[in-house]
């Protein structure tokens, strides 16, 4: 197996062939990652979630899980992957206990694994319960036990922490790294609650409109954030500030009476203040300001 | 891979607190008792036509009251709402993520429901049995309790209406996978069954082609037209097992090749 359990080449889909959802998708996903799908509503997500587990056909490039191609090995690569996607799926007219107990039965695991995973997602006193009668959060932490029940060696989540209460988010997230730090599980997940994708993921891929357009790890992330965030200026002579780093400052800009300078490190801030108290102008504000996840992902995805 | 048996229990055990196992009790039970309940009331005409074993009697009219509508739309009605749990669940797309062959799937819950329907019909016997004993405890004039019931000719009764059900089965899992929406198989079932009756008051032969008409002629006596046996079956039973295997191989090609239970 290579570096990457999962890996797309030139991937290319289309519910309709003139209109593609995404258009040649070079996805890579590091073993023992925590990879965050991110992307607007529409952008192709839960399809590309969908394609990664053979619930649609690809007709154009290859989809690789676990250094095998997902056709033509689709039981083997299913046999050590876990997935929720979407809403769970689970039978409502049966109990929690009988929905995890039948996957038990299919993947031929003993009985054992039953209780681990419900204490794991802490459904072990309403596992008798019928499913009908769970709420939202109980129902996406049962879909997660039917996902943690085979020990996968990847987790394919789709939303994972929907309707869950923050408490419940938490108790996810904490479960997800322990799971990726101690057994080394690979997860891909997709959110939209970004700011919960910041706490947890290792790496990231960023989809608009069936174009990937980031793909890195956390730290990568962090240099596109860096290479956004600006320092804010206010002189006592704005205009006549301006002017004196202009010539030295490859983009400034002056916006609703502040300086606006890009911010490199926290050495040129210190120049940059030395420069305009010498030129006789009194500093009145100086702020760096950083640009989180949030408006990388709003930048990114904008037109 | 996953083994045949726990994949097959598996689709027993989904229908477990579902409307589908409530429909194979009902159904086995719901003829005999209102069989009993018309011999009950009518119980003067009926002591006139008995002429030694009341059994005979009392076993014609119930398996002419299962055989003309009432089985054909019990089929119909269990296959949809078999199917329906994975609709109404959104559940295909986790079974289709479940390290098992789609083509499994498909054979498992086929056989799953022939055993549905091999219940209703066993579980029938000794509903049929016991009621018809309290009928002739409440009406001794009946003599059902100093007779016995042919249990030869029940379940040789019972193992031609399983061979004539398989046509229908074959056919409704196919539909059931064509659409999503269970209203269209019952449609097509209610608009069949019209047929049937047409065809049976046209007294047209033809209607041995006709697989929701093979209850009816799996327990008709005197048979309702002069039909050949190959071996231990007649004509039509031969035909359902053609209609069986047909319908069988379509489900099959279509579940394995295009089905995602979007549709």
């Amino acid at each position: 197996m290579g570096r990457f359990i999962i890996e797309t080449n030139d991937l290319s889909f289309g519910y309709d062939k003139k209109v593609p959802v995404f258009d040649k998708i070079n996805l890579q996903v590091e073993a023992s990652a925590i990879y965050g799908f991110m992307g607007p509503n529409g952008a192709g997500k839960t399809t590309l979630i969908r394609l990664l587990l053979g619930l649609l056909p690809h007709e154009t490039g290859q989809i690789t899980l676990f250094g095998k191609h997902l056709a033509g090995n689709r039981i083997d690569i299913l046999s050590r992957l876990g997935c929720l996607v979407e809403q769970p799926s689970l039978y409502e007219n049966l109990t929690g206990r009988d929905n995890i107990r039948i996957n038990c039965m299919v993947r031929g695991l003993p009985k054992n694994k039953l209780h681990t995973v419900l204490k794991m997602v802490g459904l072990t006193d309403a596992a008798d319960k019928r499913v009908d009668t769970y709420s939202l959060g109980m129902k996406q932490r049962l879909g997660l036990a039917i996902a943690l029940l085979p020990e996968p060696e990847l987790l394919v989540l789709d939303e994972p922490v929907n309707g869950l209460d923050p408490t419940g988010i938490i108790e996810i997230r904490e479960l997800l790294i322990h799971l990726n730090k101690e057994y080394g599980t690979t997860i891909f997940l997709s959110s939209h609650l970004l700011s919960e994708l910041e706490k947890l993921v290792t790496h990231i891929g960023i989809l608009r409109k069936g174009e990937l357009v980031f793909q890195g790890s956390a730290v990568e992330l962090e240099a596109v954030q860096r290479q956004q965030s600006v320092v804010v200026v206010d002189t006592s002579n704005n205009q006549e500030c301006f002017l004196l780093l202009k010539n030295d400052q490859p983009v400034i800009s002056l916006k609703a009476d502040r300086l606006i300078v890009p911010y490199r490190d926290k050495m040129e801030v210190g120049e940059l203040c030395k420069k305009i108290m010498l030129a006789g102008l009194n500093i009145y504000e100086v702020k760096v300001v950083h640009h989180d996840l949030e408006d990388v992902f709003m930048k990114l995805t904008s037109n | 891979m996953t083994g045949f048996w726990p994949s097959f229990l598996v689709e027993i055990i989904k229908i477990k607190n579902s409307f589908a196992k409530w429909l194979i009790l009902l159904g086995a039970s719901l003829m005999p008792a209102f069989v009993a309940f018309v011999a009950l009331n009518k119980w003067k005409q009926l002591v006139k036509e008995i002429h030694d074993n009341p059994w005979p009697l009392f076993s014609e009219m119930s398996w002419k009251g299962m055989a003309f509508f009432y089985s054909v739309f019990f089929i119909v009605l269990l296959v949809c709402l078999y199917f329906n749990i994975e609709y109404k669940n959104n559940t295909w797309k986790h079974v289709f993520t479940l390290p098992i062959k789609k083509g499994q799937v498909y054979v498992n819950k086929l056989l799953a429901v022939v055993v549905f329907v091999v219940c209703y019909y066993i579980l029938f016997v000794p509903f049929w049995i016991i009621l018809g004993y309290l009928l002739g405890a409440i009406r001794p004039q009946l003599q059902l309790i100093t007779h016995t019931p042919d249990l030869e000719l029940l379940f040789l009764n019972c193992f031609h209406s399983v061979i004539s059900s398989l046509s229908i089965i074959a056919i409704h899992i196919w539909l059931s996978i064509r659409f999503k929406n269970m209203i269209i198989p019952i449609g097509f079932a209610v608009f069949c069954s019209i047929v049937m009756v047409a065809l049976f008051q046209g007294g047209a032969e033809e209607v041995k082609y006709f697989p929701y008409a093979y209850h009816y002629l799996s327990i008709s006596r005197p048979p309702f037209f002069h039909e050949s046996k190959w071996g231990p079956l007649p004509q039509h039973e031969w035909y359902s097992l053609g209609y069986f295997f047909v319908f069988t191989m379509l489900g099959y090609w279509d579940f394995t090749r295009k089905f995602s239970g979007n549709k």
